[in-house]
């Protein structure tokens, strides 16, 4: 434990800030709009800071940074695929979505198909995609908190928990913008510090830092090249299948596009997405790599086993110490721990969105709930959202936390993306296909990893795992569009022939 | 140009650099599994990073400049004729 008194006490103002934010939204003039789509008034390039927010999250910060650290240049197919990701995003998906729906992923999808059997599936995808990322955020807010005070993992857990519920109950998703907004613009500003403090170590000489890795890394002078990370060639296929294509079927990055006023704005705002991402990536894997020489030998930053305190993915934090000092130490942590909270509540807005809109207030009072009780059972949602978190990041303790998000990205490839893709691209697209092409990559991705080696090995204690790969998308996503085409072109029901003659005749 | 029309035009060119980049990923991953030993090949001139790195930054600009035309050059749907 080091630096507590600073580090306590820059994570205290930080925090403080946030839930004033909070509490200013909360002063707003309340609205179903406003709470779900901040009325549709964030500006293009404020949306676009948002996004980056969202995505720059624990798995970024703190588990790419230990991906490069510890596996060296695979990090980078991650870096890549990501970012690739944001362009098909921009591409494809972000303007005709901020056209179809108002709220959530289920309205864009439903806005063309038939409302109920799609909100039904598409609420259920959105709590299936959110789970594993949530987890992955509190776990790594666990770990920071254990890290920074010294204290049980739990603890930092159930803090991150009670922060979520109350920005997201009093603020909604004004609040959680403006959070995102003020929490990126610190957290680019301050990685960007932490690798220029990283190149200036080596006297800016890249060479001299690659140098300095490579003779004290397991991996030598091999540590830029490929092939640390992945086993083989399918594992890495799939991989990037889930990087390259999740990000649309995430649905608290999505339903950012419906905040923002005109579809150019949509545009700005992926665009400034793009070029977040594309320039952070870089930061860090100047950090990972760099932290590789700049920690080694530095005990005060081991635990008794020789390994790093917190693991691999508190490797960011403990660089700012070693080279910036306690106060720059504390920033870093307390934005670190403010990114995972902020990503979090973006998660639960949308998972509450998903069961208080779509569910209840359209599917089961079909449109007749009031805005009051809409509201509630909203917040009601958040409320176990956040219970369940915990309990989960009590049982994933320890897990790596970019693996973890690599599998709700890929679940989000398999079970969300390949439905948009349709409803947006393909006229031929009917409900039944969608449902079961939706529901056939939800059960293939989802058994997969609960038969791979993430769970079944990993968590379940078995020797071998059932599945060979831990990311399913090579097997799951071409099964479900095959599966959502194929049913498509055999419905033959009335409601199938409706929905055809209807997309032909708008197109 | 109507607006059906500049929808089509915006889904052409996203289209072509959608596959553009995503090719260029994927034939990334296929190189580094296949031939690893290649873009483990360092280069002085670039600071000692590997091709790997060289290829995996020049992606990134790649990227961002794709969408920097996207941006500027793609029509808007539904813009005026």
């Amino acid at each position: 434990m080091r630096a507590d008194f600073v580090a306590g006490g820059v994570f205290l103002a930080f925090v403080s800030l946030t839930l004033a934010i909070t509490i200013a939204a909360a002063r707003r003039p309340k609205s179903i709009a406003a709470f779900y789509a901040a009325e549709g008034k964030v500006s293009g390039v404020g949306n676009g800071l948002a996004i980056a927010g969202d995505f720059i999250s624990a798995a970024t910060l703190l588990g790419l940074t230990g991906l490069a650290f510890s596996f060296g240049g695979d990090m980078l197919f991650f870096a890549v695929g990501t970012t690739v990701g944001w362009a098909l995003v921009l591409f494809l998906i972000a303007e005709p979505l901020r056209g179809m729906g108002r709220y959530t992923f289920a309205e864009a999808v439903a806005s063309r198909l038939s409302e109920g059997p799609i909100r039904l599936f598409a609420a259920l995808g959105v709590l299936i995609v959110s789970i594993p990322y949530l987890v992955a955020q509190i776990v790594g807010a666990g770990a920071l908190v254990e890290t920074l005070f010294g204290v049980d993992y739990r603890l930092g857990v159930i803090a991150a928990g009670v922060l979520l519920i109350t920005y997201v109950v009093i603020g909604g998703m004004i609040a959680a913008t403006w959070i995102q907004i003020v929490k990126a613009s610190l957290l680019i500003g301050g990685g960007t510090a932490l690798a220029i403090l990283t190149l200036a170590a080596f006297d800016f000489d890249v060479n001299r830092l690659v140098h300095a890795a490579e003779l004290v890394h397991p991996l030598g002078d091999r540590l830029l090249a490929p092939g640390a990370y992945f086993a083989d060639v399918w594992s890495a296929f799939s991989l990037g299948l889930s990087l390259a294509l999740g990000l649309a079927g995430f649905p608290h990055l999505m339903m950012r596009f419906f905040t923002v006023r005109t579809v150019g704005d949509a545009r700005m705002s992926a665009l400034i997405a793009i070029a977040i991402n594309a320039a952070f990536m870089l930061v860090v894997f100047i950090i990972g790599i760099g932290a590789v020489s700049l920690l080694n030998g530095r005990t005060e930053f081991l635990d008794q086993s020789g390994g790093l305190i917190g693991g691999a993915n508190m490797v960011a934090i403990h660089l700012s110490a070693a080279l910036g000092g306690p106060m720059f130490y504390g920033f870093i942590a307390a934005v670190a721990f403010a990114t995972i909270l902020a990503v979090v509540a973006g998660l639960a807005l949308a998972v509450a969105s998903a069961v208080s809109h779509d569910l209840y207030a359209r599917y089961f009072r079909r449109g007749a709930a009031s805005l009051t009780a809409e509201l509630l059972v909203s917040r009601i949602a958040v409320v176990a959202v956040g219970v369940a978190m915990v309990l989960l990041g009590f049982v994933f303790e320890g897990r790596n936390v970019a693996a973890l998000a690599a599998l709700a990205t890929a679940i989000a490839a398999c079970v969300n993306f390949p439905v948009l893709a349709l409803a947006i691209h393909w006229r031929g697209l009917t409900t039944w296909g969608a449902v079961a092409g939706g529901g056939a990559g939800l059960v293939l991705a989802t058994g997969a990893i609960v038969l791979g080696p993430e769970v079944w090995t990993a968590v379940l204690g078995h020797s071998e795992p059932i599945f060979p790969y831990a990311y399913p998308t090579i097997l799951a996503l071409p099964c479900a569009l095959l599966v959502a085409i194929g049913v498509s072109l055999m419905d033959a029901s009335a409601l199938g022939r409706a929905e055809r003659t209807r997309a032909e005749a708008v197109q | 140009m109507t607006a059906s029309t500049s929808a089509r035009k915006t889904s052409t060119l996203g289209v072509v650099l959608s596959v553009v980049l995503l090719g260029a990923y994927f034939a990334l991953i296929v190189a580094a599994m296949a031939a690893p030993d290649i873009l483990a090949i360092k280069l002085p001139e670039a600071g000692g990073v590997t091709v790997l790195v060289a290829i995996a930054l020049l992606l990134l600009a790649l990227t961002t400049l794709a969408s920097l035309i996207y941006m500027l050059f793609a029509p808007r749907e539904g813009d005026a004729p």
